[in-house]
């Protein structure tokens, strides 16, 4: 059928050019993506020796996420928030104050890796002022509270 | 010359390469809005969250419905024995795969995470319509698929018949889920009734045929390939029985809504004082999408022009739009009754009409599957047989006798 | 070390929490309420369990349009959401301002997710992203959600919101991003932690017995013998969706 081969022709000179220009341009592209120098964790050592993380800590992840979340079982080992704990770093982009950040530490082998990361859309790579964010300040005796959420409400949280 | 071949078009004429110019140009800026939209997220289009399916949704259901409807051309001729149907076969096969795929690259690209439409095919949720729908639309390009290569093959011709029934029912039931992925919803009332699904079935087989018959009419007078007047005329017979079918079913839908009294309301938005979505219903959907064509194609004046014809396919996908667009926006407007007998208000839209304000980048991103569609076909007449030679009476009719 | 840490955090954060309910409970006592120990927590490593059925029950009695608007702004303080009121805005949680067509009476009552026992969500999310915990509790895994709305088609109670905007600042507890969809989650992170929902301390505080937190499970729960006894309304109960947000007083 000569429809089909020409379609079959278009696409492979396609495909041949596609593949040409692409290493055309990472060659002419000034440097590589640089190595991996990951900055030193917190604390003495990772919850299991380097090279078993390297290898297997998204399925360790995924793993304690599906527990977490489907299940309900809490206090697991592979925290994505114990990860942000030891390896957040300074951020640089931010000026004024210091955060620290873990999605430098992530982005740094998986830029190298071409791995996507899709952690960070929803969250949070900051290590913030406390770890333990299991609620927010909450005032002991009932006149706080109150008192607190009459300012909340003044500054029109809910403004209606 | 009457025997029926099949022939690729040339492809070269300049009026050619303009024609896929324009759909380029048009496929380029509804990309370049889809990008947009992911970059900066859905709130640069009109969507709430009140109005949560607009008109990505409009424009792809409408087109998923067209493409499935096609279908029924392509199969007339094998599961029906229409053998007039014969030479439109492969084009219609062709037609409606180019349709879905439009539609069905909106869909995909209109998610909130368009990067992970293939968890929609690892994670299947067996009680969920939109699931089983995916599988059906991937099931019925398969199916049609086959289709066209046994009809260009004829090594394995014994096969045709039975694939050709398959993909038919198929068909039906891609378009009875659409209908069904409205039914279901059990809180909402525009939508709440079993007669969604043949009112889609129904609507399906009405655009289908508008679209093929326009598509041939244009493309032979275009190429200039004989087109006689016997195909046109039993394609508009069939298209006329398909309004009348479809005028049906949507007064039989409003009237099952008007029956209970709770749903009084809401049919009195969509009719009376629904501002825009009422002047679509009548204007749009009614007069061009349903009146207007049954004139065109029954009042002995206008019976054998072409033109009029034309123009009366072209008023039926017309209101197949203005249809979707009122059974999608129209049917979010009105807000969900939590408490019925209660007047409700809230910040979040609770008994309140809502009102749809659509943007410059929805639109162009939701037109994006027509000229998918279109530069799917006009490049699949160019590298395969898709189109006879010519439909000229005498082709489509063996028995034809000139007079 | 840093579980260490941890422990010690959550050491803290316990007492605290524990002096919190010993004076919300002795405030309970005044006004002749029933003794209500927060439920306990589960112990890490324990999974959620269907034994429990975790239900509220707002008694529209005791709440107004301000109790309503501050147990809204805990939400968002707790959950890190913010809503201005624009049409792109999330609301986890909202007001309703109801009016009796035939009576003109007028109730105001608190609307999130009411995490039905048969959820139309759960039926129609292509992806099984949305899914419902032994304990009753609906969530959306963001993991798997890949931002169809089909969900927000279905729900009767319009109690899901999409994210229109990127977000950034989320809670450790409940994160959340653009182009997926999200809703109440009844403070789970609290429920496993052994403490009621942010809404739920916040209206008690304002208004003593506004709303209750429990296990619709157990009949000896305190829930489960009000709702024994009073007349209860399950919103749009015609639907079959055994929500497990009660409200009594409709």
């Amino acid at each position: 059928m000569r429809g089909l081969t020409s379609v079959i022709r278009v696409a492979a000179v396609t495909a041949v050019l596609a593949g040409l220009l692409g290493s055309i341009g990472s060659a002419l592209a000034d440097g590589r993506v640089p190595v991996p120098t990951l900055a030193k964790p917190k604390g003495e050592a990772c919850v299991l020796p380097k090279d078993q993380m390297r290898r297997e800590h998204p399925d360790l992840l995924k793993a304690q996420r599906e527990q977490t979340m489907r299940e309900g079982i809490r206090g697991g080992k592979f925290s994505i928030q114990d990860c942000i704990e030891c390896h957040a770093t300074p951020d640089p982009a931010v000026k004024d104050k210091v955060v620290h950040n873990v999605a430098q530490f992530c982005d740094e082998c998986h830029t190298y890796v071409g791995a996507q990361l899709d952690c960070w859309t929803c969250h949070n790579p900051e290590l913030d002022k406390k770890f333990d964010r299991l609620s927010w300040e909450q005032p002991e005796s009932p006149e706080a509270l109150k008192a607190m959420l009459a300012a909340e409400l003044r500054k029109g949280a809910n403004a209606q | 010359m009457t025997e029926l071949t099949f022939r690729e078009i040339e492809g070269r004429s300049i009026s050619y390469w303009a024609w896929l110019g324009v759909l380029g140009v048009f496929a380029l800026a509804g990309m370049g809005s889809f990008a947009y939209i992911e970059f900066a997220g859905h709130g640069v289009t009109g969507m709430t969250n009140q109005f949560v399916w607009c008109l990505g949704h409009v424009i792809s259901i409408f087109m998923i419905l067209s493409g499935v409807g096609a279908f029924v051309i392509a199969a007339a001729g094998t599961v029906f024995n229409r053998s007039v149907y014969k030479p439109l076969a492969p084009l219609a096969g062709l037609i409606a795969v180019a349709l879905l795929m439009g539609g069905l690259a909106v869909t995909g690209f209109d998610l909130g995470r368009p990067d992970r439409l293939t968890l929609a095919m690892t994670n299947v949720n067996l009680t969920s319509t939109l699931s089983s729908n995916i599988m059906r639309y991937q099931g019925f390009i398969g199916l049609v698929l086959i289709y066209l290569w046994l009809l260009m093959d004829w090594r394995y011709a014994r096969w045709m018949k039975p694939v050709a029934i398959i993909a038919f029912l198929w068909s039906l039931s891609v378009s009875t889920g659409v209908g069904l992925e409205f039914a279901f919803l059990v809180a909402r009332e525009a939508y709440d009734a079993a007669v969604m699904a043949p009112l889609m079935v129904a609507s399906s087989f009405m655009y289908g045929t508008a679209v093929v018959l326009l598509v041939v009419s244009v493309a032979f007078r275009v190429l200039g390939r004989p087109l006689g007047e016997k195909i046109i005329n039993r394609l508009k017979r069939l298209l006329a029985l398909f309004v009348a079918v479809g005028a049906y079913m949507v007064f039989v839908h409003y009237l099952t809504m008007l029956y209970g009294a709770e749903h009084r309301d809401m049919v009195a938005f969509l009719l009376v004082h629904g501002g825009a979505v009422t002047l679509t219903f009548w204007i749009g959907q009614v007069l061009c999408g349903l009146v207007l064509p049954l004139i065109l194609f029954y009042a002995p004046a206008f019976s054998r022009s072409e033109p009029a014809i034309l123009t009366g396919a072209a008023l039926v996908l017309i209101g197949g739009l203005a249809h979707m667009y009122v059974v999608l926006i129209g049917g979010q407007a009105f807000p969900l009754d939590l408490f019925p007998g209660f007047a409700a208000s809230s910040s979040f839209g609770d008994g309140a009409i809502g009102s749809f304000q659509p943007t410059l980048v929805e639109m162009l991103f939701a037109a994006l599957s027509i000229p998918i569609a279109g530069i799917l076909v006009s490049l699949g007449i160019k590298f395969f047989r898709f189109l006879p030679e010519s439909l000229a009476d005498e082709v489509v009719d063996p028995h034809h006798k000139t007079a | 070390m840093s579980d260490q840490a941890r422990a010690a955090g959550e050491g803290v954060s316990r007492r605290r929490l524990l002096t919190g309910a010993a004076t919300l409970a002795t405030t309970m006592i005044a006004a002749d309420l029933l003794l209500v120990a927060p439920a306990a927590a589960r112990a890490p490593g324990e999974a959620a369990s269907a034994k429990n059925r975790w239900g509220l029950l707002i008694d529209l009695a005791k709440v107004d349009a301000k109790v309503c608007d501050a147990c809204v702004a805990a939400c968002q303080k707790e959950n890190g959401w913010t809503s201005h009121g624009n049409t792109h805005d999330p609301q986890w949680m909202r007001r309703i301002d109801l009016k009796d067509n035939a009576s003109g009476r007028q109730v105001t009552l608190p609307m999130m997710c009411q995490h039905c026992a048969n959820p139309p969500c759960v039926d129609v999310c292509p992806t099984t992203a949305s899914f419902k915990r032994p304990d009753g509790i609906v969530l959306v895994d963001r993991h798997l959600c890949i931002g169809c709305r089909y969900c927000m088609m279905a729900c009767p109670y319009k109690a899901r919101s999409f994210v229109f905007h990127a977000v950034e600042g989320q809670m450790y507890h409940a994160p959340r991003g653009k182009g997926t969809v999200e809703a109440c989650t009844l403070c789970v992170h609290r429920i496993d932690a052994g403490r009621d929902p942010v809404c739920v301390e916040t209206a008690n505080a304002l208004k003593p017995g506004a709303m209750m937190f429990g296990d619709l499970n157990d009949k000896a729960s305190a829930i489960s013998r009000k709702v024994s006894q009073a007349a209860v309304t399950r919103v749009r109960r015609d639907l079959g969706l055994e929500p497990g947000v009660l409200y009594q007083g409709l």
